[in-house]
């Protein structure tokens, strides 16, 4: 991309080969195959395999000063867990109570089934699973399928009795802001082959 | 700008995002064919050439919208009955729509393209101004009629309409049915929902339903109203529906009498008006222009009001972005103009020699009381100002591209409606935190805390309409990402004292984080949205789902 020029998002994203389109298939058919009580738990702890890297990524970015003292009280400010629910398709829910600390790894999942405190972010497990299958036929995932997901209502904000808790805003923009280093890190790292090496794990 | 970032930082930034072939989405060739066949072969497109021409707006605050998603095509209706039948099809086939008129909005925060089906419904070729009631005082117009259009022909015959904040380029259909409506002259034609009159309404299942027609006179009173269900507080935003007509509230206009030659920003005043004066007032300091707004607004007296930030004052003296560049790189305007005093614009008018006179009186006193700044010494400064000035309070004509030419582009972030003491402390809190942005060199230190905000009938719907405003460069990545960051950084400050984020709580799905009524309303736009929209064909960034649990 030539400097000065802002990205054309559509082409911001990465690719998938073969072989790793192949290894999510699999995964997503045996999800399926799966009866419905245990298709979200078995989902469950591909969600940390994806962020692994990027804690990684987080870490190694975080070494530079600069970066370090602009993100890490933005990890240090963020108070309330989040809350991600899904939905399965007999209507129960469950999902992960994702805590944000600021040593590594940074982000924290542990799966719980209760009601948000702070805010928190509903799905229903088909339409996460039509999500993956429609990237996994595109072979690719750019910027702008994040935000045809979300204008296609696929993600709730659940409401909250009391005031919402706004604590994780800087840190969001933050990681936004320092996005494409974070990126390129992952690149570096190998963060495809990391991710891949899970899912195959995942697989059995 | 100097960047206190390292340059080969940015660089890699900037060179390091991955990128890949661009993959456009395609409709349906059935679907297409229908579409087609609506309006005709010249009035659909799928070319990608044309479709980029779309993706081109001032402002870039999420990603630099713009650019986030293509639609597949674009159709361009002529009338109702081609709204309704492409809606028809669009239905059928579950094909989302977003329709634009004269499209200020930003895709896709207010009312773009959001989902990679969407296509844009370009309503240009409804351009007509269909009715002027001068006994009545309405106009009927259609979408693509513009603030400047329409203000033209009521010029002429002692009238004029409200236009909102973006300036004369604007839809007053779109800013009337479909969100928000700040304005420099709210103070006396008051927030575009409230000049509807009545319209034409095309719903996402293609029906044609009308409001107040035959005779565009809505019977609107205290309850619950269809078109108080449509538009809500801050409008649907492009998320309910397309207006295909609307019957607007005009008022009598002030500057009967002037005369004018030339173009701006070299708009010579040959004859001035008698009833029509504007003034640029420099305050102390926020305390010293509170007070003030309070006055007038006790006072009953106003014809445009707004705070402004100094770059709009630049606007008007200088011919080209370079030349607002360098004044405003300069620091003179800073130096004249920031921080701690603020800038507002006033021009009272009236309608008899009694009223501009007892008005004047009242304005001078507010301002002794309140330690306000005329500015004589601009004029010497910058002879062109006082007629660009005028020409702006009379004719509304500060256009976003206008105002923010300096820079390339503009952010709006936290804003919000309040009390005038509220919005003040916003002001100052919001210059501490958009500081850090323009020290490091990813936005243009324009001068001062850069809040624009007017002021609403007397105080009656809050008191202000603030904009936290920041200008940048949308052809940087670094300085599109930095405005984001502040966006989001500024959230919890801006929370933790109280303020209210987000253009008021009533914009999309943001609501729901609030609590409280701003969770109640989003409740309630969720049933009308499933009601009006359940297949969700105008999308839902800003205004509400179908939720499948309601």
């Amino acid at each position: 991309m030539a400097a000065g020029t802002r990205p054309d998002w559509e082409n911001v994203g990465i690719e998938f080969d073969k072989e790793a389109i192949s290894a999510g298939k699999k995964l997503l058919q045996k999800i399926r195959a799966l009866p419905l009580e245990m298709q979200v738990k078995t989902f469950l702890p591909l969600v940390p395999v994806v962020t692994a890297p990027l804690s990684e990524a987080i870490a190694e970015v975080l070494k530079d000063q600069e970066i370090r003292n602009d993100l890490l009280p933005r990890f240090k400010g963020t108070k309330h867990p989040l809350y991600i629910e899904f939905i399965a398709d007999d209507g129960k829910a469950s999902g992960y109570e994702l805590s944000v600390k600021d040593t590594p790894p940074y982000f924290d999942f542990a799966v719980k089934d209760r009601e948000p405190d702070g805010f928190g972010l509903r799905f229903l497990f088909k339409d996460i699973l039509t999500f993956i299958e429609s990237v996994l036929g595109e072979g690719r995932l750019v910027v702008p399928d994040f935000l045809d997901f979300y204008c296609r209502g696929k993600m709730q904000l659940i409401m909250t009795k009391g005031r919402a808790d706004w604590s994780g805003f800087p840190l969001f923009g933050g990681l936004m802001f320092y996005g494409p280093h974070i990126w390129a890190t992952m690149d570096r790292q190998n963060a495809r082959d990391k991710v891949f090496k899970g899912v195959k794990a995942l697989q059995g | 700008m100097t960047k206190t970032i390292p340059s080969e930082k940015t660089d890699r930034v900037r060179d390091q995002l991955p990128t890949i072939k661009p993959k456009r989405h395609k409709l349906d060739t059935e679907v297409a064919a229908a579409l087609r066949s609506i309006v005709g072969a010249d009035n659909f497109t799928e070319d990608p050439g044309i479709i980029d021409g779309y993706h081109n707006f001032t402002t870039g605050q999420v990603l630099g919208v713009g650019t986030v998603i293509a639609p597949p095509a674009v159709i361009l209706p002529e009338s109702t009955e081609e709204v309704a039948a492409i809606m028809r099809v669009m239905d059928r086939n579950r094909i989302k729509c977003c329709p634009i008129s004269t499209n200020y909005g930003a895709p896709p925060l207010w009312g773009g393209i959001t989902t990679k089906d969407m296509i844009y419904m370009d309503l240009r070729r409804m351009n007509r101004i269909l009715e002027i009631d001068e006994k009545n005082q309405r106009v009927v117009v259609e979408p693509f009629v513009t603030a400047a259009q329409l203000n033209g022909e009521l010029h002429k015959i002692g009238y004029t309409n409200h236009c909102t904040g973006p300036g004369p380029t604007i839809s007053p259909l779109a800013t009337t049915t479909q969100g928000w409506g700040m304005g420099f002259d709210s103070i006396f034609m008051g927030w575009s929902g409230r000049n509807f009159l009545g319209g034409e309404w095309v719903s996402p299942k293609g029906e044609i339903m009308s409001i107040g027609a035959p005779g565009w006179f809505y019977p609107d009173a205290p309850g619950t109203s269809f078109f108080g269900a449509l538009r809500g507080g801050m409008g649907p935003l492009g998320g309910l529906g397309v207006f295909t007509k609307c019957a607007i509230k005009i008022y009598p206009w002030a500057g009967q009498g002037e005369e004018l030659e030339g173009v701006p920003p070299s708009i010579h005043v040959k004859a001035w008006p008698k009833r029509l004066k504007v003034y640029y007032l420099t305050f102390p300091d926020m305390d010293h222009m509170t007070e003030a707004m309070y006055m007038i607004n006790k006072a009953h007296i106003g014809y445009v009001l707004d705070k402004n930030p100094p770059a709009a004052g630049v606007f008007l003296v200088t011919d080209s972005n370079d030349e607002a560049y360098r004044l405003l790189s300069s620091g003179l305007v800073d130096a004249a103009f920031g921080p701690p005093k603020v800038g507002v614009a006033l021009a009272i008018g009236a309608f008899s020699d009694r009223e501009i006179e007892y008005q004047e009186k009242v304005a001078l006193e507010i301002f002794r009381r309140s330690g306000a700044s005329m500015n004589e010494e601009v004029s010497q400064s910058f002879q062109k100002f006082p007629e660009q000035f005028y020409y702006h309070c009379a004719w509304n004509t500060g256009t976003a591209q206008g105002v923010f030419k300096a820079a390339g582009t503009f952010y709006v972030g936290i804003s919000f409606m309040d009390t005038t003491d509220v919005c003040s402390d916003g002001s100052i809190l919001f210059g501490e935190i958009k500081k850090e942005y323009e020290e490091r060199g990813l936005l243009f230190n324009d001068g001062g805390e850069s809040n624009w905000a007017a002021y609403y009938e007397g105080g009656t719907l809050g008191g202000l309409h603030t904009e936290t405003i920041w200008q940048g460069d949308a052809s940087d990545l670094e300085s599109i990402l930095g405005a984001n960051d502040l966006f989001f950084k500024a959230c919890k400050p801006w929370l933790d004292r109280g303020l209210t984020p987000f253009w008021g709580m009533h914009v999309g799905h943001f609501g729901a984080l609030l609590g409280g009524s701003a969770s109640v309303q989003y409740e309630y736009r969720c049933k009308i949205k499933k009601a009006f929209d359940p297949r969700n064909i105008f999308g839902s960034m800003l205004y509400a789902l179908p939720r499948e649990d309601d």
